[in-house]
């Protein structure tokens, strides 16, 4: 690959790089940090990217192992001054509950930190359960509970058992609506 | 650096969807189908919004850099 497609490349990877980043540190000034250490270092060993697996997931491994090695305290630190999603932000509206970024996060922020991981890994970087299990080194049915664990927690936290039926209204993301058919 | 292995896209596009398929049946047994959804519903929300975040121009500034010194170099 010529320094210019790598470049490029990797511009492309940004967006679920930092949101990984966000989630997963639950800090914007961490994650931030995080991902220009993520994109140095995978510039300096663009040499180990094997051509032809995913380079996603390649950049996520760096990341992920930038993190719990140099950042995972740093985090915990700034967490309280530098609360990410901050704002109020719905994610979703409805009469019974009105659910926004922040209580996503700190649901998110409850879990176990390997479960968090996995949860944000195939969601945010949406990355086969393949190689989320290759970048966390761990067997495939082990990313599939864990996922599952995350998943039944986080409805836990979120309250999801108590809410009976919720409108979903796309403008509140402004991102293009995903509107599942009711299930009959 | 632990790399991941190359799989063909094929395949995994047809394990991928088999793994779905599998999962689903073991997280009905964790959560009901509606809550299922909700929270589907959710974390797609959740995701979407932050993937789509502004990026801070630092960051293709940066990769320029690196590619402007990795010029110099050669």
């Amino acid at each position: 690959m010529t320094d210019t497609a790598f470049g490029e490349q990797m511009v492309a990877q940004i967006p679920y790089l930092r949101a990984f980043a966000i989630s997963l540190s639950g800090s914007y000034s961490v994650a931030d940090d995080l991902v220009q250490d993520t994109l140095v270092k995978a510039w300096s060993h663009a040499d180990s990217f094997e051509p032809g697996t995913n380079f996603r997931a390649w950049l996520v491994t760096i990341l992920r192992n930038t993190y719990f090695s140099q950042y995972r305290k740093r985090s915990r630190e700034v967490q309280d001054s530098d609360n990410v999603l901050a704002e109020q932000i719905p994610v979703k509206g409805g009469q019974e509950s009105n659910v926004t970024m922040q209580d996503v996060q700190k649901a998110l922020d409850k879990l176990a930190p390997e479960h968090r991981e996995i949860l944000l890994m195939i969601g945010i970087t949406e990355l086969s359960y393949e190689e989320a299990a290759q970048v966390c080194n761990i067997a495939v049915g082990t990313v599939k509970s864990r996922l599952n664990r995350a998943r039944a927690k986080l409805a836990e936290h979120l309250g999801l058992n108590d809410v009976r039926e919720i409108d979903y209204d796309p403008t509140m993301t402004g991102i293009a609506a995903r509107k599942s058919t009711k299930a009959l | 650096m632990a790399l991941p292995a190359s799989t063909s896209d094929h395949m995994r596009q047809i394990e991928k969807q088999v793994d779905v398929e599998q999962v689903d049946g073991v997280e009905t047994a964790f959560l009901e189908p509606h809550i299922q959804e909700q929270l589907g519903r959710v974390l797609r929300s959740f995701c979407d919004d932050l993937i789509h975040q502004p990026i801070p121009d630092k960051f293709v500034a940066l990769l320029a850099q690196l590619e402007a010194k990795q010029r110099d170099k050669k």
